[in-house]
């Protein structure tokens, strides 16, 4: 069973590189790279949202924070983005804890709300903040040709398509890792119950910003890339509170709480509203949006355990 | 007999109520102490006190000779004092595996190592054949037999059980008690907060009775059935009545 | 700062502040008894000003004339809403119970954007409605006096209405304590649909009144919904009263925030402060 299982995987991820030769279309590549960077993006979510219980919908503000550091950094100082990447992971860490020490005692929707309200705090700071480009945003001096040091590669959508599967990989990986050790049970255990959970020795505090921590990290990481990717960044693009949302929904479309879930929430969800963009989208309609926020909808109603409990029978 | 808890003029206040007031007793190594008392007593209150779930408004909790009354839940737990709710707590997505391994885990980083052992408690109290059952699957009854194992794979000295045979029938509470016999022959402490009489009086030799907040018992069973002050309070009615 | 200007501040905060209380009680309601959190509150409030700029486009209602209208349509809505999406997310995942008011903001949000493109929209107002006059040099303007008033208004009969109505009374013992309030007989169903509708019908005569003076857009309902998710936690969710008190401290923050920080950052100081008591009171000021 196991190693059906895994052989399964190989083939997908064997599809995946395969894909972008065979469909060497810009817009394809491009709407798989989103694919990657939203995969990523949910199952960070999982982590603290999925697993621990704590429902944050304010993530957009790590996201920003990590496109916001090594976008600065490579301009400041013309650090490499790949470092200023995990500077900005580590950012937004410090961030997270920062947020997530003062609402240990918080749940649920008291929670979601503060969350939401940091990430506000944040889009208003940077939206105001000089340094930052305030609401001008920022675009990296661009590179004469592709460069691996300077993550920018103009010639081709291929290197970013890797690079995106990648990292959205390499975060399934972690996360899977973490989820089946014992720091996974016991974020699990907080996301269940966590009087029990504390009576059994679990320290709840710790534990909780462990969880934000990982989240974080992934969340910033990919904010990098996407600055890296589209080499200009303001806060309606990485700070917006609609990606903090289309986050938690992808998440939970997909199936939270398990491995695999976001990545197909992401593999479903991403196509649909790129496409939706794409055909409806130029005339500002709205349409994307709606049909969007329907498909959340039926799916609460009707499948609340997300695309996942089609294939689980229990 | 060497002391192991000791609470010293424990006062707890919600707002104006005064839900523990000015109690203090020891528990020996080895000891079964039965805590009784009418509902709203105020029994859960001072587990929670001694458990760190609540900070007593006055007074020092000891254990093992060390003070513990700031502690937080998970470290009261990791110095070996367990303990289950009145209304039963488990994980209820987690097996019942799962659940017994988070306690375990409090022995061990290794999950191979916390899934043996919790495999070995789950079977001690019983549950060996449940272990892939989820939490909110098995039965009421079955359920306060995973919470106790639960709290025992953390490898307490000192067990608090609150009203663990509460909605068992007569040949369950039987093998309930069997259970908390082997375990105190193992050397663990026990103090049970229950309401089937039957079952404190089987197995506890002393007991604490308390009544609006305060200690108005504590001593040997035997003498309890006699003092006009807890026949009063409590122990009169229910235990003649379950005779 | 000068004294009227400090006046000047505390009358515009206040003037702010009352008409938030109206939003945030509606969601105070919804919260209290059912324990949900309505995401798509301030797309209910865009949604109200949209039907009263219609009834002012072809009928020329004046916004004072629009809110019984809007409030009526509104709590229909919100009975709907509670009957075929809500209720059937209520013994769900906790996390679905989230989600789904979150997908009806989305949806409303791009149906909006559909039918009426994002551009800015007026009502244009005439007589009162369009004035406004100078104490002692502070400022008032009458629309934001009329939302004030009706506000205390909507907040005294609420009030009323729970104490001394069979209604009230149900949907209090409810929030108190929904399984014996079952046990008592008391249809639960009922009393949630009822609720999700009053709590509309809040924002229907907020949306109505709103309009007068606040441009209308599809993404006008982002703003005041989170600003409605603040003060209900910070007012202790289910409490009337605590969302209007906690309206008019939010209205004076942002108003005496953006002249002494800057008008940029006001909604920042909004949130911090709220970050900060949730911090100290984890649920709220009037909550335990």
């Amino acid at each position: 069973m196991e190693k059906g299982k895994h052989l399964y995987y190989v083939v997908l991820v064997v599809l995946a590189i395969v894909f972008p030769i065979v469909f060497n279309v810009p817009f394809v590549q491009h709407v798989a790279i989103m694919v990657f960077m939203y995969g990523m993006l949910a199952e960070s979510w999982n982590v603290i949202g999925g697993y621990s219980g704590l429902f944050s919908f304010g993530q957009a503000a790590f996201f920003g924070i990590g496109a916001y550091t090594s976008t600065l950094l490579y301009m400041q100082l013309g650090l490499t983005p790949w470092i200023g990447m995990i500077a900005g992971g580590l950012v937004a860490i410090a961030a997270g804890i920062a947020i997530g020490y003062p609402c240990s005692k918080l749940k649920g929707h008291y929670f979601a709300i503060a969350t939401i309200a940091f990430a506000w705090i944040i889009n208003i700071l940077f939206t105001n903040w000089s340094f930052v480009g305030a609401a001008t945003g920022l675009s990296p001096e661009l590179a004469p040709a592709d460069s691996w040091y300077a993550f920018q590669f103009r010639s081709s959508k291929l290197p970013y398509y890797y690079i995106g599967l990648f990292l959205m990989l390499l975060t399934v990986y972690v996360v899977n890792k973490v989820i089946k050790s014992k720091t996974g049970f016991y974020l699990r255990a907080l996301g269940e119950n966590e009087e029990v959970a504390a009576s059994l020795g679990v320290n709840i505090a710790k534990y909780r910003l462990i969880s934000i921590s990982i989240a974080s990290f992934f969340t910033a990481v990919a904010g990098s890339f996407y600055a890296q990717y589209v080499l200009y960044i303001d806060p309606p693009s990485v700070l917006a509170h609609f990606l903090s949302v289309e986050i938690v929904l992808i998440a939970m479309f997909g199936g939270s709480g398990t491995i695999w879930g976001p990545i197909w929430g992401a593999l479903i969800l991403v196509p649909l509203s790129q496409y939706a963009r794409a055909i409806w989208g130029g005339m500002g309609s709205g349409l994307d949006i709606m049909v969007y926020g329907f498909v959340i909808m039926v799916f609460s109603i009707f499948r609340p355990r997300g695309v996942v409990s089609f294939f689980i029978r229990k | 007999m060497s002391e192991l808890l000791k609470v010293e003029g424990l006062t707890k206040r919600f707002g104006g109520l005064v839900a523990n007031d000015d109690i203090s007793f020891t528990v020996n190594k080895g000891e079964i102490i039965g805590l009784i008392g009418p509902n709203g007593a105020g029994k859960t209150t001072l587990f929670n006190c001694i458990t760190g779930f609540h900070k007593p408004t006055s007074g020092k909790v000891f254990f093992d000779g060390r003070d513990i009354t700031a502690l937080p839940p998970h470290r009261v737990s990791k110095i070996g004092i367990a303990r289950t709710f009145q209304i039963t707590q488990v994980f209820p997505k987690m097996t019942a595996l799962e659940n017994v391994m988070i306690g375990a885990f409090a022995m061990t980083n290794s999950v191979s190592e916390a899934k043996d052992m919790a495999a070995e408690t789950l079977s001690f109290v019983g549950l060996g054949k449940k272990m892939d059952v989820s939490g909110e699957s098995l039965p009421p009854p079955e359920q306060r037999r995973l919470e106790i194992a639960m709290a025992l794979s953390t490898n307490p000295s000192l067990l608090m059980l609150d009203e663990a045979m509460a909605g068992l029938n007569a040949v369950e509470i039987d093998e309930s008690l069997e259970i908390l016999r082997k375990l105190n022959k193992k050397g663990i402490t026990l103090i049970i907060v229950e309401h089937v009489m039957r079952a404190v009086m089987n197995i506890c030799k002393r007991i604490i009775v308390l009544e609006n907040g305060r200690k108005i018992f504590d001593g040997e069973k035997e003498k309890a059935v006699n003092d006009p002050a807890v026949i009063k309070a409590y122990l009169g009615d229910v235990y003649h009545a379950e005779g | 700062m000068d004294t009227t200007n400090l006046v000047q501040a505390m009358v515009s905060g206040l003037l702010l502040g009352l008409p938030y209380g109206l939003i945030a009680m509606g969601l105070s309601i919804i919260w209290g008894v059912m324990n949900i959190v309505n995401f798509a509150h301030g797309e209910f409030l865009m949604v109200s000003m949209y039907i009263t700029l219609g009834l002012y486009t072809f009928w020329h209602f004046s916004p004072v004339m629009s809110i019984p209208v809007s409030a009526v349509i509104l709590f229909g809505t919100g009975w709907l809403v509670y009957r075929y999406i809500v209720s059937k997310v209520m013994s769900g995942p906790m996390l679905a119970q989230v989600v789904v008011t979150f997908g009806l903001s989305a949806f409303l949000q791009g149906l909006f954007l559909f039918l009426f493109t994002g551009n800015y929209r007026t009502v244009k107002v005439s007589g009162i409605l369009s004035q406004s006059t100078n104490i002692h040099g502070v400022y008032v303007s009458y629309p934001q006096v009329i939302a004030s008033l009706i506000t205390i208004v909507v907040t005294l009969f609420l009030s009323w209405f729970m104490k001394n109505t069979m209604t009230g009374r149900a949907i209090m013992a409810t929030e108190i304590d929904r399984e014996t309030a079952k046990l008592m007989g008391i249809d639960t169903e009922k009393v949630n649909a009822l609720s999700f509708g009053i709590g509309l019908a809040c924002v229907g005569i907020a949306g109505a009144i709103l309009s007068s003076y606040y441009y209308i857009s599809p993404y006008v309902g982002l703003l005041f919904g989170l600003m409605s998710f603040v003060i209900v936690a910070l007012g202790g969710f289910g409490s009337i009263t605590g969302a209007v008190i906690a309206a008019i401290i939010i209205g004076e923050v942002e108003s005496l925030g953006g002249v002494l920080v800057g008008p940029a950052y006001k909604y920042a100081l909004v949130f911090s402060l709220y970050l900060i008591v949730i911090f100290i009171k984890p649920r709220g000021f009037f909550g335990w």
